[in-house]
């Protein structure tokens, strides 16, 4: 039994403190071999495989299905297959499926007891260098500073809201009450709330069903979603403006593009981000009597298979080649598909898409995102049957707080234009006329009928740069 | 000189430190006129790892001069694991252990003390986060010398604030050294030390209590430390 491992979770996101264990690949008291794949948890950011440490003999401490502290072992690895009664001594008298720790492991000290630790026999070094191990066991005794316990008070907030945290402290009530504190852009004092209208009153009732149901617990993922959108509505007053947009075939003429190759919401990000430059205050978040305007533009992108919403993020938008939001998109999608997007990659987007094109759906009013200020919805071309001319609708929902509906408007319609350049390059494209393109957006001078753009040879990138994308637009 | 040839295991087993109203002669904290002397190893016992671990460990392994220190306030205590509450005590796999006081939130600032002062430190964390909202976690080494730097610099680094308490003098003390050390390796931290008014122990009680730290003055340089001042 000294010989024991136990399986501890890798923490993948600061923010969950529980997690469930979906599948367990292998029954308790099986042999298993180092590294070997034996169960599967889902955070609300992913879900990640967990595989043996070690080799010897698995038995697990909660049941599938089950929410798990983050810092307690799900099972452990044995030298030797062990009786019941062994084993009931290891994990505790607790039910497996409880939402309880495994008691400290053998390397952690008790409480109320003298510490059951044994040094260990090797000598560090002269300097004793080296990172000490401390092993992580089990969830701690809640408690409530003096300033959350008057909070909850005021605010009627049942301590149930922090389950997980150990100490929780006013500013983790305050975060409920208001969402997480984000530093400003533009202004660096503190924020406080002023208004309480954005104050939750607190867990509401729930109601009775007046015909039979049947209830099903909501995913982590999905939690996670609601939560994020239920602080966007919270925070915002939102209100939409759509545009419609005349086509011969957007979608035919990128899939001409050798850059995008038909990757339409690649084009959308890579000008929607340099158009975020010119209006940035549908790149902000809005508090109590303020405005954070982002300095940084970070696009997400809304996906769904049907196995789950989420937005994927194109960190700095604004400052990449539409060659590369194409390669990064493409890597995010598959990331997605392969359910193994990391936390970086769905985090920190100040401004979202939401691409409905290829449902076939013509408009629609998207949500805002939390600690965001507006959102794009991308609607699918619609053509009358035989013709070749057709629309489709780019519909924009911000917050009123920070923008009005003609600053969404301008926005739009400059959105509209620069999409409908990508098509002219199709209608006029000779092989002459397209030798000379910009090497950011892939337009040629050809594409901008005004006459005002003009290419510069770059060296970096090498190139040539259209005079829009070198202004930074 | 030997070659090392000639080891010499030797034990010496020492009372230190105030608080019990025994006046200038009998209060001092003398470790630090004996820390530095290359080949032996100097520990002070705290009373959140065992003791008789670490003289099974010390008879067992002896293989140099070694001088422990024990805090005579300590003597009426018995030790035990358990922690403030929300926190939990863990050791490191150290053949003379670093116990660090953990909590799974992050922290704003870290406390290392040593012996005689944790019971103290603890009284602080406790008052910190329910008056304060501040959550300390806290270090206390058993091994003062030869210094485990660089296994306690990771865990100071993440909150990036240490306050080190001592019950001796504050010049070429055991802070100072921890301190200058941290700093050489992570010139970012911010620091901070707590030690004995620099005067000899008044034999008076009240007046010996105001002349070495207390809780009140850990809470205290914990508030400024973490305010930035």
């Amino acid at each position: 039994m000294n010989e024991e491992t136990r399986i501890f979770l890798e923490r993948d996101n600061v923010n969950d403190e529980v997690v469930i264990l979906v599948q367990r690949f292998v029954n308790s008291g099986a042999m298993v071999e180092a590294g070997t794949l034996i169960a599967e948890v889902e955070t609300s950011k992913a879900n990640l495989d967990v595989y043996a440490p070690r080799s010897g003999y698995l038995y697990w401490a909660f049941e599938e299905r089950a929410e798990i502290p983050v810092s307690a072992s799900i099972g452990v690895v044995l030298p030797g297959p062990v009786s019941e009664s062994s084993l009931a001594g290891m994990f505790g008298d607790a039910p497996a499926d409880a939402i309880a720790p495994l008691p400290a492991p053998i390397a952690a000290s008790t409480g109320g007891e003298l510490p059951t630790i044994r040094p260990s026999n090797h000598e560090p070094a002269e300097s004793n260098s080296g990172t000490p191990e401390f092993p992580f066991s089990k969830a701690l005794v809640q408690r409530f500073s003096r300033t959350a316990q008057e909070l909850l008070r005021k605010h009627n907030i049942g301590v149930d809201r922090f389950s997980g945290l150990s100490l929780v402290r006013a500013s983790d009530v305050l975060n409920l009450l208001h969402g997480p504190s984000i530093e400003p852009a533009a202004n660096t004092q503190e924020i406080q709330p002023k208004n309480e209208r954005d104050i939750d009153a607190g867990p509401g009732f729930r109601r009775i069903p007046t015909v039979p149901a049947k209830e099903v617990p909501l995913s982590r993922r999905k939690r996670s979603e609601i939560q994020s959108l239920e602080a966007g509505v919270r925070n915002t007053v939102p209100s939409a403006v759509s545009v419609t947009c005349l086509t011969h075939g957007l979608r035919t003429a990128l899939e001409a593009n050798p850059i995008v190759a038909g990757n339409l919401g690649a084009v959308v990000t890579f000008e929607a981000a340099r158009l975020l430059r010119k209006y940035p205050t549908l790149n902000a978040t809005y508090r109590p009597d303020s405005m954070l305007l982002y300095k940084r533009v970070n696009i997400g992108y809304a996906m769904d298979d049907g196995r789950g919403l989420k937005v994927s993020v194109i960190h700095d938008s604004d400052l990449k080649s539409l060659a590369e939001i194409t390669a990064e998109l493409r890597e995010l999608t598959i990331g997605y598909l392969g359910d193994k997007l990391m936390p970086a990659q769905t985090t920190g987007g100040t401004f979202t898409i939401s691409d409905l094109s290829g449902l076939g759906v013509a408009s629609f009013q998207p949500l805002i995102s939390e600690d965001q200020g507006a959102i794009l919805g991308l609607g699918a071309e619609q053509f009358l049957p035989g013709s070749r001319d057709g629309l489709y609708t780019l519909s924009l929902t911000f917050d009123h707080h920070l923008a009005e509906g003609r600053t969404a408007a301008l926005f739009l319609n400059d959105l509209k234009e620069r999409l409908m350049h990508y098509e002219r390059v199709l209608e006029s494209g000779t092989e002459a006329e397209l030798d000379v393109v910009c090497v950011r957006c892939g337009r040629g001078v050809k594409d901008f009928p005004d006459g005002n753009v003009f290419m510069i040879q770059s060296v970096i990138p090498a190139g040539h740069l259209c005079s829009l994308c070198l202004a930074g637009f | 000189m030997y070659a090392g040839q000639v080891t010499v295991p030797m034990i010496l087993r020492t009372p230190m430190g105030g608080k019990r109203g025994y006046g200038p002669t009998h209060s001092q904290s003398l470790e630090k006129h004996l820390l530095g002397v290359p080949g032996t190893r100097v520990l002070a016992l705290n009373n959140r790892y065992d003791p008789a671990l670490v003289y099974q460990t010390l008879i067992r392994d002896i293989d140099r001069p070694t001088l422990v220190i024990e805090n005579k306030t300590l003597y009426g205590d018995k030790a035990s694991a358990e922690a403030v509450e929300g926190y939990e005590w863990f050791h490191s796999g150290h053949q003379f252990p670093i116990s660090y006081m953990h909590t799974d939130r992050p922290a704003d600032l870290m406390i290392l003390c040593l012996g005689g002062m944790l019971p103290e430190v603890e009284k602080a964390v406790e008052k910190l986060f329910m008056e304060f909202d501040i959550v300390a976690e806290v270090l206390c080494p058993l091994q003062m010398y030869p210094l485990q730097i660089e296994a306690i610099l990771p865990l100071v680094q993440q909150s990036g604030k240490v306050l080190v308490v001592e019950e001796g003098h504050g010049f070429c003390g055991f802070a100072s050294e921890v301190l200058a050390e941290l700093f050489e390796l992570d010139p970012g931290l911010q620091i901070r030390r707590l030690y004995s008014a620099p005067q000899h122990i008044p034999s008076c009680k009240p007046l010996e209590l105001e002349v070495l730290p207390n809780m009140s003055r850990i809470v205290e340089a914990c508030i400024t430390l973490e305010s930035g001042r």
